[in-house]
């Protein structure tokens, strides 16, 4: 072994370059995913997220190596099983029993509820976690795969105060709540033995996010005087009136054109928010992207205002107008903007980092699958 | 033959340069910086299927985080000589594994279905808890008839009464029940769980005989005694939780009582029950089935007059039920030597009649 070490090239490390190359496939993969979905109640959607993973980590190259995606479907199905039967199943049957034995109004199921929406605050964080962990540990880069070394259970604290300072503070503790919550994730983020670093002040966000709190409550009185301008200045109210309360027979074109005004608002109010906070997202992902290092690498990202709107209104768009079978090309462009925008100055000394040695969770994103956290 | 390669040895994050041989058994891996590899043809797998333009990623099984990564062309095409399970595409053992799990997952699909739909529903409804049952029949009582307004004329809700009574005659283990009128402007009854059956307005009004109530009254008693909404109830239930399963979602589950019509739709098979329940139970208390038959023949009259609005829709899931005809056909009078006896005198009939005032 003396001999083999001796022969390792004594350079100081490599430099980093992250490219994304597509590859064919992806049309494919988003048709038979979308029919297996159907042909199985959704439940290929463990196998689905899989494949798509496998496609879009095999694009991604740093220093000409690509990424590989290890994780399997049947991982994630009785993940989601696991948590179904410890905490899905025994909610649904206590709403059912409650509903059954104090009637539908009654106090003890608005109760029930709000314990159950306590539960899954205080458990929302534990299931990012767990699922960014699952995802570092099924990630290989040169045969080596990440971790995050932490406990999900302290983040998931973690994340719930946040949540409960953010409520208390209208929402002006972001900032800081948001970089707390990136420190700890990044700081418990290894690749093979090697931990990632983050260290910064929130102070600098604070400008931007300013901007985007009083722009939001501008655009959301905005948005209110204009549905009441509207449903004065038209009959609107009346119609939708007389048909809830079936006077009228709607007619086939009053159907159509309030799907459409509802599909409209929806857009609307789906495009509104993303662009205001985009400012102040693009800050963040600057901000937090030069906080962080590995090795003798520190980090920088390319996010404005401008690349973040198009990459979360063309996403939404292309969401909405393939009734969602477009949802890999999605994650594509999402994985595609970190892969362009990211880059790395400094070195990484490649010869140090061995295999991480932390255990690998045999199923995974359980939790994640449940509450529906979004994430790639 | 040989080529250059790059290896990973799943230790280290270390790029080694190799040069890899195609020996007789396999495939000679050595480099200036590992030990050299042996890797046998039959123990080798690729990551991803091999494409012209991409580099070949091969692992061993035995070695699992090791990686070798080739980019010639020729000596991948000699490779794939020399292994082809490298080549992916149809492979008989795994397609024998997905076909057992895909026959594995319709039967206990299958299972499931019959579990969720057919046989838990018939157990568990006779182990309701009589206090939830009489929950959930005031529950749904409240939706159906909305706000519809209670029939409460004494004289009416007394006679009614009496037509429950004249069917006890020769029937004595028929379970408590209530019975409610609504003014509603539909020809129907229905059976709720815990005993409940309301009756409309309308149907009393256009009844002709209180043969004709009391024969609906033994129908829909007929449910109460088969248990059939407590049973279309856990159905219900049960497929909210089976698509919940399905679907990774909570399901608001019994909370909207949007699916009462689906609870109060029974199948043919459950009417089949009710009606042979109330020919039985007429015969029982010499009350003349006719009566019952008269009604069907209304129901098929009022058949093709569709309605609207949420009454409208409830009454043409029963209207358009089908097999009225049939159910028609059924019905007998009573055997010779039991003469019928009537269901209410003169005045209690016309007080029932104006039970709506």
């Amino acid at each position: 072994m003396n001999e083999i070490a001796a022969a390792v090239p004594q350079s100081a490390g490599e430099a980093i370059r992250i490219e994304y190359v597509p590859r064919r496939g992806l049309l494919a993969l988003s048709l038979i995913n979308f029919l297996l979905g159907l042909l199985t109640l959704t439940l290929y959607r463990f196998w689905a997220k899989t494949n798509v993973r496998r496609h879009i980590w095999s694009c991604v190259h740093i220093n000409g190596q690509p990424l590989e995606y290890t994780g399997r479907g049947i991982e994630l199905f009785i993940g989601a099983l696991i948590v179904f039967l410890v905490f899905g199943l025994p909610a649904v049957i206590l709403i059912v029993a409650v509903s059954l034995i104090f009637g539908p109004e009654h106090a003890a199921i608005i109760g029930v509820q709000g314990l159950l929406f306590l539960l899954v605050a205080v458990l929302w964080g534990a299931a990012v976690y767990r699922a960014r962990r699952y995802q570092l540990s099924r990630t290989l880069w040169r045969g080596i795969r990440g971790t995050l070394a932490g406990s999900s259970m302290v983040y998931s604290l973690l994340y719930f105060g946040s949540l409960l300072a953010r409520a208390i503070t209208l929402g002006w503790s972001t900032p800081v709540m948001n970089l707390n919550l990136q420190e700890r994730m990044i700081g418990e983020m290894r690749f093979g033995d090697r931990d990632f670093r983050f260290k910064g002040r929130a102070g600098p966000l604070y400008p931007a996010y300013a901007v985007c709190w009083i722009l939001t409550v501008v655009a959301i009185i905005g948005v209110i005087l204009l549905i009441a301008g509207a449903a004065v200045s038209t009959d609107l109210a009346q119609t939708l009136s007389d048909i809830f309360s079936e006077q009228t027979e709607p007619g086939v074109g009053q159907v159509i054109a309030i799907l459409v005004a509802v599909f409209a608002v929806y857009l609307v109010l789906g495009a509104i928010y993303p662009v205001i906070w985009s400012f102040y997202s693009a800050r963040e992902l600057r901000l937090f992207a030069s906080y962080t290092s590995f090795d003798n690498a520190r980090f920088s990202m390319d996010a404005t205002a401008g690349n973040l709107i198009r990459l979360v209104i063309g996403n939404l768009l292309i969401w909405v107008f393939t009734l969602s079978i477009g949802a890999p090309y999605v994650r594509q462009r999402l994985v595609r903007y970190l892969c362009e925008r990211i880059k790395v100055e400094g070195t990484v000394d490649v010869r140090h980092i061995a295999q991480s040695q932390a255990p690998l969770d045999r199923t995974g994103e359980g939790l994640a699958d449940a509450f529906d956290v979004g994430g790639i | 033959m040989q080529a250059e390669g790059l290896f990973f040895d799943g230790e280290t994050a270390l790029e080694h340069p190799v040069i890899v041989r195609l020996a007789d058994g396999g495939l000679a891996i050595s480099g200036a910086t590992i030990a050299p590899q042996d890797w046998r043809f039959d123990a080798i797998a690729a990551i991803d299927p091999p494409h012209a333009d991409r580099p070949f990623r091969l692992t061993h099984v035995q070695r699992p985080g090791m990686r070798l990564v080739l980019t010639n062309p020729a000596f991948m095409a000699a490779l794939l000589d020399k292994a082809p399970q490298l080549r992916g595409g149809f492979n008989p053992r795994r397609a024998g594994k997905a076909a057992m799990w895909i026959i594995g997952g319709l039967a206990a699909l299958a299972l499931t279905a019959y579990l969720v739909l057919q046989f838990a529903p018939q157990k568990l409804a006779f182990m309701l808890p009589d206090p939830w049952r009489d929950k959930i029949g005031a529950q749904i009582e409240a939706a159906l008839t909305g706000g519809a307004k209670l029939c409460e004329n004494p004289g009416g809700r007394g006679a009614l009464s009496a037509v429950a009574a004249r069917l006890r005659d020769g029937n004595p283990d028929l379970p408590p029940i209530s019975i409610n009128v609504y003014a509603i402007p539909i020809m129907n009854a229905f059976a709720m769980p815990g005993g409940r059956i309301v009756i409309t307005g309308e149907l009393i009004r256009k009844a002709e005989a209180s043969e004709e109530v009391a024969g609906v009254l033994a129908h829909e008693l007929g449910h109460v005694v088969h248990r059939h909404s407590e049973a279309q109830l856990v159905r219900a239930t049960g497929l909210q939780i089976f698509i919940a399963i399905a679907t990774g979602g909570g399901g608001d589950t019994i909370s909207s009582l949007a699916g009462l019509a689906t609870i109060l739709r029974y199948t043919r098979q459950a009417e089949a029950e009710a009606d042979a329940f109330a020919l039985e139970a007429l015969e029982n208390a010499a009350i003349d089935p006719l009566g019952l038959k008269r009604f069907f023949e209304l129901v098929l009259k009022e058949q093709g007059k569709s309605r609207t609005g949420t009454f409208g829709k409830i009454e043409s899931a029963f209207a358009t039920h089908p097999g009225t005809e049939d159910r028609i056909k059924a019905i007998r009078p009573l055997p010779d030597g039991i003469p019928a006896r009537p269901v209410l005198n003169d005045a209690q009939w016309q007080a029932l009649k104006r039970i709506c005032g």
